[in-house]
């Protein structure tokens, strides 16, 4: 990493950038490295490896050349139909509430919410087509569950932090939750929900989602 | 002194105010907060976002990066203080070399050549101080024209306007740069602003999305700017701060339809 500035100084300032080089060396190891403070447990490797062929497919994606930006999102929604849990996900945004759902209307809310959230990210992603993702570590979460931190490397986001939250059900691990520097998509959901469902009901909702999608499809 | 006489108080306002009061609703002023959110969307889609518009054809984002970068350098000092004052001295010392390296090497700031040497950033600020001196966040307020605050990060970025005014209108500061102390305000003025339209130009496509994609604009913002400064006070921007409040938690799992699956409904 301290490659690039470095073969740049050397000549001019080497003996101020020898001097501030170890000094930060000095810091790093007394405080034992916090940039690579990865210590990967094996039960994350599953979802570690998910993660990262996840954001192999969508580099991919990005790079392609003469493919319409169209084409790109509706390929970025198909790999988030793949690796997210949408099911978990409606349960979690609606928490309490899910229950009382008939089995038609938990259909419905899933679909729909499905459609919402994949367009969102396709239509986000489509924008980071000049960054690097790179994992830089693991952690095992309460219930099991395993979080995956990556960060953005290069371009204008450099530096934010992406944190997916996985979880296994039916012998399948798929993601749960984004969690973008510290604001995660399943609170922020779900505090949104529960405002509408504080002053109407759930067909509300449910309107208010198909009518989003509905124009998101329109291209309005 | 004077400021920082009324820096100490605001403090100390802080501290006794809102000390014993634990808010269990982070937003019972609502009402009057969705009144003032609505004016400062209006100001901005009339005066913000047109300018920022503007400023975004014109300046390349490369530029934009760099006047960000340039204003984030200039807070160094400020973030430097924070960081001795939450005893993290190693973050200091981090702090100094990077303000070093970015004014020096990084053309006065432009370029974060210090985040290409892998220097670590940190992001402190008075609010987040307090937090961890103990000063609980108080209620969710929002400020006309200044947008989203708690009581604490409020009072945090006062006494730090007040602290940095300070400095700026220092007499052997005045004196130095041949400003009168009109001159002086209207340059810290201008800078604010261009800061903050530049900024805005940044995150232009960001923000425009998610007005869009919100179901309740308000909520939205209100949610992501909680989640995200309790991250900042606990140094945590990638992890969710609080599990606690059963975010992850399945409500129907002893009810037993734990397994099905509605994806393919």
């Amino acid at each position: 990493m301290i490659s690039s500035p470095s073969r740049r100084f050397r000549r001019s300032r080497q003996p101020f950038r020898a001097a501030m080089g170890s000094l930060v060396l000095l810091l790093v190891l007394a405080n034992g490295l916090p940039v690579s403070a990865a210590e990967d447990h094996h039960l994350a490797a599953e979802p570690r490896r998910l993660i990262e062929e996840t954001t192999n497919r969508i580099v991919l994606i990005l790079s392609q050349k003469d493919v319409s930006e169209e084409t790109k999102i509706q390929q970025i929604e198909e790999v988030a139909y793949d690796v997210f849990d949408f099911t978990t996900m409606s349960k979690l945004v609606l928490a309490r509430r899910w229950r009382k759902l008939s089995r038609d209307q938990k259909g419905e809310f899933v679909r729909e919410f499905k459609r919402s959230l994949s367009a969102t990210y396709g239509t986000r992603l489509r924008r980071y087509d000049q960054e690097e993702v790179e994992i830089y570590g693991t952690q095992i979460e309460p219930r099991d569950d395993v979080s995956v931190r990556t960060r953005i490397v290069g371009g204008q986001y450099a530096g934010a932090k992406l944190s997916y939250r996985l979880r296994k059900r039916n012998d399948r691990w798929r993601i749960i939750d984004v969690v973008i520097e510290g604001v995660s998509l399943v609170s922020n959901y779900r505090s949104q929900f529960s405002e509408i469902l504080n002053r109407g009901t759930i067909e509300d909702l449910l309107g208010k989602l198909r009518d989003k999608n509905f124009k998101v499809e329109d291209g309005a | 002194m004077k400021s920082i006489r009324s820096a100490l108080l605001l403090v100390g306002l802080a501290w006794f105010g809102f000390g014993c009061a634990t808010v269990a609703d982070p937003d019972p002023w609502e009402p009057m907060n969705r009144g003032v959110f609505a004016f400062n969307e209006k100001i901005d889609s009339y005066a913000l976002d047109p300018l920022a518009m503007a400023w975004d054809y014109v300046i390349p984002e490369i530029a934009q990066s760099g006047l960000r970068n340039f204003f984030e350098n200039l807070r160094i000092p400020t973030v430097f203080v924070n960081d001795l004052l939450q005893g993290k001295p190693e973050a200091a010392v981090f702090d100094v070399l990077r303000l070093v390296y970015n004014s020096i090497f990084g053309l006065a700031g432009f370029i974060d050549v210090a985040s290409m040497a892998g220097i670590p950033k940190s992001d402190e600020d008075f609010g987040q101080t307090l937090a961890v001196w103990g000063v609980p966040a108080g209620p969710y307020v929002m400020m006309p024209l200044l947008g989203p605050y708690t009581v604490r990060s409020g009072i945090g970025d006062l006494a730090e306007a007040t602290a940095t005014a300070y400095a700026y209108f220092n007499p052997l500061w005045v004196e130095v740069a041949h400003l009168s102390e009109l001159e002086n305000l209207a340059v810290s003025v201008g800078t604010k602003g261009l800061d903050l339209v530049n900024l805005r130009a940044f995150y232009l496509e960001e923000i425009a999305a998610n007005r869009d994609d919100a179901f309740d604009y308000y909520v939205f913002i209100r949610n992501a700017y909680l989640q995200n400064r309790r991250a900042r006070v606990l140094d945590e921007s990638a992890v969710v701060a609080e599990d606690g409040e059963g975010l992850y938690f399945l409500d129907d799992e002893a009810s037993g339809d734990d397994d099905e699956d509605f994806d393919d409904f």
